[in-house]
């Protein structure tokens, strides 16, 4: 089956009412300038900034839902990634090897000071940390902007396989046009605070 | 008891002005703030000087109550008003308030009723200066502890966000700051503790023996004492740094720093 979300007239001061239905056999690619409220959309879905309006998972409302849950469920992955402790282990404690394979990332690299890894691997490991939750819908800002092509096509297979084994939804945030044309998506762009498709 | 005369006093004054000039010779910059801290010692020891003669020569409740009402108001407005980001509001000023009450003036209570035990249990001699010294530990603990949670709040708003997005509850994204705001909060009182009687003599076991009581008696006291201040300092910090962490979140769980100033 399924799953669903709709957002229903959400609106921030910084961005106009904002509608929109979608469903895990689609793929949802926001564009749109640097400032436009991209980001600020995605965090207002998780429930991270407050706008009013309804969100709602397979017709139920956010409401219904306690927060941490809606933000288990509706897992937003931010282009810059955070950390805390001094390891990559100290956040991720439920990984497949294989999605690490996948990720041309080696199992070792959890253990290594988190300031030691690259921005590109610290990228990958955070969306190996989004995954453990096994979010229904993600909801992902730029999760590539800072890979080569070769880790930007397979964090693109490790999502794509993530959302058909559980069946996720999927609005992307991304700038990059080769990208937009391998995923085969809706497009919606995001400008002045009004989002068009 | 040998007793100071004025002239004592103004010799020592100028021990703070020499050093003063000195700051001005040299170009430090801290002249002002030093004489201006000096004067206000003066004046305000002066004046609770006064105060106390007065309410020991009219040991009722009420003069004490007031006493400590007001003590409470003026502690509760110094430990917002010493933090960088403060909630915006009243607020600030109410949580302070709540955890002096419920730190310093409860155990303060207990204390003069269970283990004191003067009659009448509020009589103005031990209930003041008790209060006066819990108070002034526990304000600045709760103080130092605040001002770790906000800022730490502060510059670490986007770990929070990330914890709250992989859906940690508010409170599970803010413990680690929680923990560290009441351990900063709890330093002076530790060090005190740690000190006393090797590197540093209690001031107010000082005062007592410099006034001729038995220096035995004086450490008791200052044992009492020492335990009511770490005892007031660490609950009002508790009282104070929860109450804080629930207003940095709205009822979604969403960080809301928007009510910082």
């Amino acid at each position: 089956m399924l799953n669903t979300l709709e957002v229903v007239d959400l609106s921030h001061p910084l961005f106009g009412s904002i509608s929109l239905q979608t469903d895990s056999s689609k793929n949802i690619v926001i564009i749109g300038p640097s400032g436009s409220g991209k980001t600020l959309l995605l965090k207002c879905i998780a429930d991270l900034v407050p706008a009013s309006g309804d969100i709602l998972f397979n017709g139920t409302s956010r409401y219904h839902f306690a927060p941490a849950n809606w933000r288990k469920t509706v897992g937003f992955l931010s282009a810059e990634t955070h950390w805390w402790g001094n390891t990559a282990s100290d956040s991720i404690y439920n990984i497949r090897h294989e999605d690490l394979d996948t990720l041309n990332l080696k199992p070792e690299i959890l253990h290594k000071p988190i300031t030691e890894c690259s921005t590109g691997e610290r990228q990958r490991l955070a969306l190996l940390r989004l995954l453990q939750n096994s979010p229904k819908v993600l909801l992902l800002d730029e999760p590539t902007a800072n890979l080569d092509l070769i880790n930007t096509k397979a964090c693109e297979a490790l999502i794509s396989h993530y959302a058909k084994q559980h069946q996720a939804v999927l609005i992307w945030v991304t700038h990059d046009e080769e990208q937009i044309a391998r995923l085969h998506p809706l497009v919606f762009a995001m400008e002045n605070g009004v989002l068009t498709q | 008891m040998t007793t100071l005369s004025i002239l004592d006093l103004v010799l020592a004054a100028s021990l703070v002005v020499a050093l003063a000039i000195l700051s001005i010779l040299t170009n430090m910059g801290f002249a002002r703030s030093l004489l201006i801290a000096s004067l206000r010692t003066a004046i305000q020891l002066s004046m609770i000087g006064l105060v106390l003669k007065f309410v020991f020569e009219n040991a009722d409740y009420y003069w004490v109550g007031l006493i400590t009402l007001v003590m409470l108001l003026l502690a509760g407005r110094e430990v917002n008003s010493r933090q960088k980001h403060r909630l915006k509001g009243y607020s600030g000023y109410f949580i302070g308030l709540a955890a002096m009450t419920s730190s310093s003036f409860l155990l303060t209570l207990l204390t003069l009723i269970f283990l004191i035990q003067n009659d009448p249990w509020y009589a103005p001699q031990y209930a003041i200066p008790l209060l006066g010294m819990t108070l002034g530990n526990a304000m600045n603990g709760i103080a130092l502890s605040l001002d770790s949670l906000t800022r730490n709040a502060v510059m670490s708003k986007n770990i929070i966000e990330t914890k709250l997005a992989l859906g940690f509850t508010a409170g599970e994204s803010i413990l680690e700051i929680k923990r560290e705001a009441i351990r900063v909060g709890l330093i002076p009182i530790i060090n005190a503790m740690v000190a006393a009687g090797i590197i540093s003599l209690p001031g107010m076991m000082t005062g007592q023996i410099l006034a001729g009581i038995d220096p035995w008696e004086a450490v008791k006291y200052q044992i009492l004492i020492m335990f009511l201040i770490s005892a007031a300092a660490g609950l009002g910090s508790l009282v104070a740094v929860n109450i804080t962490a629930l207003k940095l979140f709205d009822l979604r769980d969403r960080l809301r720093l928007d009510k910082l100033s």
